[in-house]
C-alpha cells in the first residue's frame, strides 16, 4: 500500500527533495558568507581581506534574507503556474519571472552555485506540455546554466568569489566547507537525474496507456461503424417494406379494383351500356383516387422544403440560406404570377436551381448568380447565369448529367454554355390544364 | 447619488493622501553619513580636526534644510582603513568618506568608490582647473576620478640655518641642484669634537626615491603594471645617492641628530613646518636652531620637484543619495570657505590654487608666528604645481619594499648599478604582472 503510494508520488517526492537541497544550499552559502564576514571584522582583517578580493561583496545579512525570500517566491510562482492554466504570454511572463528570481539568488550567492536552475529545469520539463515551448525554454535555461557559474563569469566581469570567504579559514575547515558545498551540489545533480529518469518512465508509461486506450477506442469505433451499417441497412429495408406496403395498399388495391371493375365492364358493355358507363365513371373515379394516393405516397419522398412550402417560398428560402452560407449575391427574377406545377415538375425545377447554384460556387467561384423563370406558351424556361470562371469544355460531370436525366424525364431539354461565366438554360414543357387539388 | 458622493470623497482622499505622501517624501529628513578619522593625516599633533568638518556640516545643513549629516567620531587614523573596510564588508559604507592615498587603488578596484567622472562632467559649477594638478591627480586611478583632494602636503627640504651659517655657507637658492647639494654635504660632514668619529652630517632621510623623482624619472609606470627603473636617469639618481652616502664613511645619521642640530638637511613634509614652526609646538622640537625649508635639489635631467601626499574624499558607489553626496564632497573639497579653514585648523595646504599661493601661505604662517621675520616661500606655487603625486596602485607597497631593500643594499656596495637595476627591473615586472 505504502509502496504503491510511494511509486505514484515519486516525482513529487523527488521534487521536494530538490527543493530542500536547494534551500539548504542557499542557507549554507549565505550563512558561511555572513559568519565569515563577522569573523573577518572581529579579527580586524577587513582591510587585508579587501585587498585579496576582486569585488566588494554586498551586505551579507541582506543577501541572505533576499536570497531566501527569492527562493520562496520562486516556489510560489512555480506552484501558481501549475495550478492556474496560463495562456502563452502568461507562461512566458512566468518563465521570465522565474529566471529573474533564479538570477537574483545566484547573483546574491556570487554564482557559487547554479543548482537552482536544475530545479527550474525539472519543473519546466514536467509542466510545459507544448514541445515548441519546452524546447525554447530549455535552450534558454541550458545556456543560462552553462554561463551562470563563477569561473565563466569572473573572467568577464570582476565579481566577489565565494572561495575568497572559504580561503579565510585554515586548511581543515576549508576542506570541510568545500566538501559540504560539493556534496550538496552533487546530491542536487543526482536527484535531478533521478527526477528525470522518473519523469521519462512516467511519460513512457503514460504513452503505453494512451496506446492501449487508443486501440480500445479504435475497436469500439469499428463496432460502432458496423452497428451503424446495420442500422442503415435495417432502415433501408424498413423503408423498402414501407414503400412496398404503401404500393400494395394503395396502388395494388386500386389496380385490383380497377381490373375487376373493367373485367365486369367488358361483360356488361354489350348487355347494359348505361350501367357500364356508370360503372366506368366509378372506375375512373377510383383510378383518380388511386393516382392521388400514389401521388401522396411519392410526396413523402420529396425534398422537405417542397413538402412544407410552395415552390416559390421554397426557392426563396433556399436562396436566402445559400446566400447566408456563401458570399454570393443571388438575383432571382420570376416572370410568372404564380409558381404552381406538378410536384415532379416542381421538384425538377427546385433541384436544377439547387444544383446550378452549387456548381456556380463550387466550380465557377462565382460571386453573382442570376436566376430567372419565364414561360413561353406551355414551356417553362429556367435560366441560371453566373459571373464565375465558366468552363470551356463542358463535361457531363458536375452533376450536369443528373440535371439532364431529370429534364429528360419531363421531356424537356437543357443546354449549358461556359464561355463567359456559366449559363444553364432549361426548357420544361408544363402539363397544363390538369389541375390537382 | 449617495454612491457618487462616496466615490468623489474617496477620490479626493486618495489625491490628498498622494499629495501628502509626496510632500513627506520631499521633505523627509535625509541622513547623509560621513566617514572620517580624528587627528592629522600627516602624523603631526592636531587638536582641532573636528572643527572644519563641524563647520562644513553646519553650512551644508543650512543649505539643504532636510538633510542631516552624521559622522562617527573618535576614529584614529591607524584604525581608519580597517574601520572603513569593515563598513564596506557589512554593506554599511558612509555616503562620503575620507580616503587615504594608499587605499584608493584597492577601494576603486573592488568597486567601493563611485567613479565621479559623470558628476564632474555634468556639474557646470565645478572646474577641475581650480585644483593644483598633482592634488587632483591623486584622486585619479586608471583615468577615472574616484576621489577629490581635500588637503595636500608637499615634501620640502628642511635646512638647519644655524649650522649652515656656522659653516659660513649661505642658504641655497630655490633652484639649486644636486651639485650644490653634494658640495654643501661634503663641506659640512666632519668630526667636530675630534673623537675620530663623524658627528656632523650633510643630510638625513634623503632616499634614492627622492633622487629619482628630482631627476625626472619614476619607479613604476602610472598603471602599476611595469617598473620603469631601466633608465639612464634612474642610474644617475642611484649613483648620486651612493656618493652622498659614501660621505658618511659608513655612519648613519639619525633623526635625533637632526633634532639636535648636527645635520644640515632633512626632507620633511610641509605639515611639520606648519606644526613646529609656530607656538606652542615650536618649543617641543627643533628649538635649538633656526631652520628653513626650501625646494628639493634638482637632478641634471630633472627639476626641483617634491612628492605630494594628498588626503582624499570619496563617495560610496552604494550611496543612496549620490547627488547630495556630490554636493557634500564639493563643499569639502571645492568650497573656498572650507579650503581656507584648512590653513586655520589643519597642517596641510588647500588644494585650490586660489587659496594656496606663495602669498597666502606666507601670510598664514606670519599670523601663526608673529614677530618672525618674513617667510621666504616664493617657490611654493611652483612646488605645488610641479609636485609628483604619490601614485599607489594595489601592489605598490609590496613592489616598493622589494625595490627599496634591493637598492639600499646596492647603495652600500660597489656593484655595478646598471646591471643590478636591470635585474631588479625584470624581477619587479614579474611581480607586478602576477
Amino acid at each position: 500500500m505504502l509502496r504503491k503510494q510511494l511509486m505514484e508520488n515519486r516525482l513529487r517526492y523527488t521534487y521536494f527533495i530538490m527543493c530542500f537541497l536547494n534551500f539548504t544550499m542557499i542557507v549554507f552559502i549565505s550563512s558561511i558568507i555572513y559568519i565569515t564576514t563577522k569573523r573577518i571584522c572581529d579579527m580586524q582583517e577587513a582591510r587585508t581581506f579587501l585587498s585579496m578580493i576582486d569585488y566588494l561583496p554586498k551586505d551579507p545579512m541582506h543577501s541572505m534574507i533576499l536570497s531566501i525570500t527569492a527562493f520562496v517566491a520562486l516556489l510560489i510562482v512555480m506552484r501558481l503556474r501549475l495550478k492556474l492554466h496560463f495562456e502563452t504570454w502568461q507562461l512566458v511572463l512566468c518563465f521570465l519571472v522565474e529566471s529573474g528570481l533564479c538570477l537574483l539568488i545566484m547573483e546574491r550567492l556570487y554564482f557559487s552555485t547554479n543548482s537552482i536552475l536544475l530545479l527550474m529545469m525539472a519543473d519546466l520539463l514536467t509542466y510545459i506540455t507544448s514541445n515548441t515551448y519546452r524546447f525554447f525554454f530549455m535552450v534558454v535555461l541550458v545556456t543560462f546554466y552553462l554561463g551562470a557559474n563563477y569561473d565563466f563569469l569572473s573572467a568577464r566581469v570582476s565579481m566577489t568569489s565565494f572561495y575568497d570567504y572559504i580561503n579565510c579559514y585554515n586548511s581543515f575547515v576549508k576542506s570541510l566547507l568545500l566538501s559540504v558545498q560539493n556534496t550538496l551540489a552533487s546530491l542536487n545533480i543526482i536527484v535531478f537525474i533521478i527526477y528525470m529518469v522518473f519523469l521519462v518512465q512516467d511519460k513512457i508509461n503514460e504513452n503505453k496507456r494512451f496506446l492501449a486506450l487508443n486501440e480500445e477506442l479504435q475497436s469500439l469505433n469499428e463496432q460502432l461503424k458496423e452497428y451503424a451499417d446495420i442500422r442503415e441497412k435495417m432502415g433501408e429495408t424498413r423503408e423498402r417494406n414501407r414503400l412496398a406496403r404503401e404500393i400494395h395498399d394503395t396502388l395494388g388495391h386500386t389496380l385490383t379494383g380497377l381490373s375487376v371493375g373493367l373485367d365486369a365492364c367488358v361483360l356488361t358493355c354489350e348487355l347494359d351500356p348505361k350501367a357500364t358507363r356508370k360503372q366506368l365513371s366509378v372506375l375512373s373515379e377510383t383510378a383518380r383516387r388511386g393516382l392521388k394516393d400514389v401521388r401522396r405516397s411519392v410526396d413523402k419522398l420529396r425534398p422537405d422544403a417542397l413538402e412544407h412550402y410552395t415552390l416559390k417560398v421554397a426557392i426563396d428560402k433556399m436562396i436566402k440560406e445559400f446566400q447566408e452560407i456563401t458570399d454570393v449575391t443571388i438575383h432571382f427574377v420570376c416572370h410568372l404570377p404564380k409558381l404552381t406545377f406538378d410536384s415532379d415538375e416542381e421538384e425538377v425545377i427546385y433541384r436544377i436551381i439547387q444544383e446550378g447554384m452549387t456548381n456556380a460556387v463550387r466550380h465557377g467561384h462565382a460571386t453573382k448568380i442570376y436566376i430567372s423563370i419565364a414561360k413561353e406558351e406551355n414551356t417553362l424556361i429556367l435560366i441560371i447565369e453566373d459571373n464565375g470562371i465558366g468552363c470551356e469544355n463542358i463535361k457531363p460531370d458536375f452533376g450536369l448529367h443528373h440535371m439532364q436525366e431529370r429534364i429528360e424525364l419531363l421531356k424537356g431539354n437543357i443546354r449549358f454554355y461556359g464561355s463567359s461565366g456559366f449559363i444553364i438554360i432549361a426548357e420544361i414543357p408544363i402539363r397544363e390544364g390538369l389541375e390537382y387539388d | 447619488m449617495k454612491q457618487k458622493v462616496i466615490a468623489v470623497a474617496a477620490a479626493f482622499l486618495l489625491i490628498v493622501s498622494i499629495l501628502l505622501y509626496m510632500t513627506y517624501q520631499k521633505n523627509k529628513p535625509i541622513t547623509l553619513t560621513f566617514g572620517m578619522f580624528a587627528g592629522s593625516n600627516w602624523d603631526v599633533p592636531n587638536g582641532e580636526s573636528y572643527k572644519i568638518i563641524d563647520e562644513v556640516v553646519e553650512r551644508f545643513e543650512r543649505k539643504h534644510p532636510n538633510v542631516k549629516v552624521e559622522y562617527v567620531s573618535g576614529l584614529q587614523k591607524s584604525d581608519y582603513s580597517e574601520w572603513l573596510s569593515q563598513q564596506a564588508l557589512k554593506g554599511n559604507l558612509p555616503d562620503v568618506f575620507m580616503i587615504r592615498s594608499n587605499d584608493l587603488s584597492t577601494f576603486s578596484d573592488i568597486g567601493i568608490m563611485q567613479n565621479l567622472n559623470s558628476y564632474i562632467h555634468k556639474d557646470d559649477a565645478f572646474d577641475k582647473a581650480a585644483y593644483f594638478t598633482p592634488s587632483y591627480q591623486s584622486g585619479t586611478y586608471q583615468k577615472k576620478q574616484y576621489a577629490l583632494p581635500y588637503e595636500s602636503v608637499p615634501t620640502l627640504m628642511y635646512v638647519n640655518r644655524t649650522l649652515l651659517e656656522k659653516e659660513g655657507i649661505s642658504l641655497p637658492s630655490d633652484n639649486w641642484t644636486w651639485a650644490d647639494f653634494y658640495d654643501i654635504c661634503r663641506r659640512v660632514t666632519k668630526d667636530t669634537n675630534e673623537d675620530g668619529a663623524l658627528d656632523q652630517f650633510g643630510v638625513y632621510g634623503y632616499g634614492w626615491q627622492n633622487a629619482v623623482a628630482s631627476n625626472g624619472a619614476t619607479v613604476f609606470n602610472a598603471e602599476g603594471t611595469k617598473a620603469t627603473l631601466s633608465d639612464e636617469r634612474v642610474y644617475e639618481a642611484i649613483e648620486f645617492t651612493r656618493r652622498l652616502e659614501e660621505l658618511n664613511q659608513g655612519m648613519t645619521p639619525t633623526s635625533e641628530m637632526f633634532d639636535k642640530g648636527q645635520v644640515v638637511f632633512c626632507p620633511m613634509r610641509f605639515s611639520e613646518y606648519r606644526t613646529y614652526k609656530p607656538y606652542p609646538w615650536r618649543v617641543k622640537k627643533y628649538s635649538s636652531f633656526e631652520w628653513e625649508c626650501i625646494p628639493m635639489p634638482a637632478g641634471p635631467q630633472g627639476d626641483n620637484v617634491s612628492e605630494l601626499d594628498t588626503l582624499l574624499m570619496g563617495m560610496a558607489k552604494t550611496s543612496q543619495h549620490k547627488d547630495l553626496a556630490w554636493e557634500f564632497l564639493k563643499m569639502l573639497s571645492y568650497d573656498e570657505t572650507t579650503q581656507e579653514d584648512i590653513f586655520a585648523y589643519s597642517q596641510g595646504v588647500s588644494v585650490l590654487k586660489d587659496i594656496t599661493n606663495s602669498k597666502t601661505v606666507s601670510r598664514y604662517l606670519q599670523e601663526d608666528t608673529p614677530g618672525e621675520s618674513a617667510f621666504k616661500l616664493d617657490f611654493f606655487n611652483k612646488t605645488m604645481e610641479h609636485a609628483i603625486p604619490v601614485n599607489k596602485f594595489s601592489d605598490y607597497d609590496q613592489a616598493m619594499s622589494v625595490a627599496d631593500s634591493e637598492i639600499r643594499r646596492l647603495l652600500s656596495t660597489d656593484e655595478d648599478i646598471k646591471t643590478m637595476v636591470n635585474t631588479l627591473q625584470s624581477k619587479l615586472d614579474i611581480l607586478l604582472q602576477n
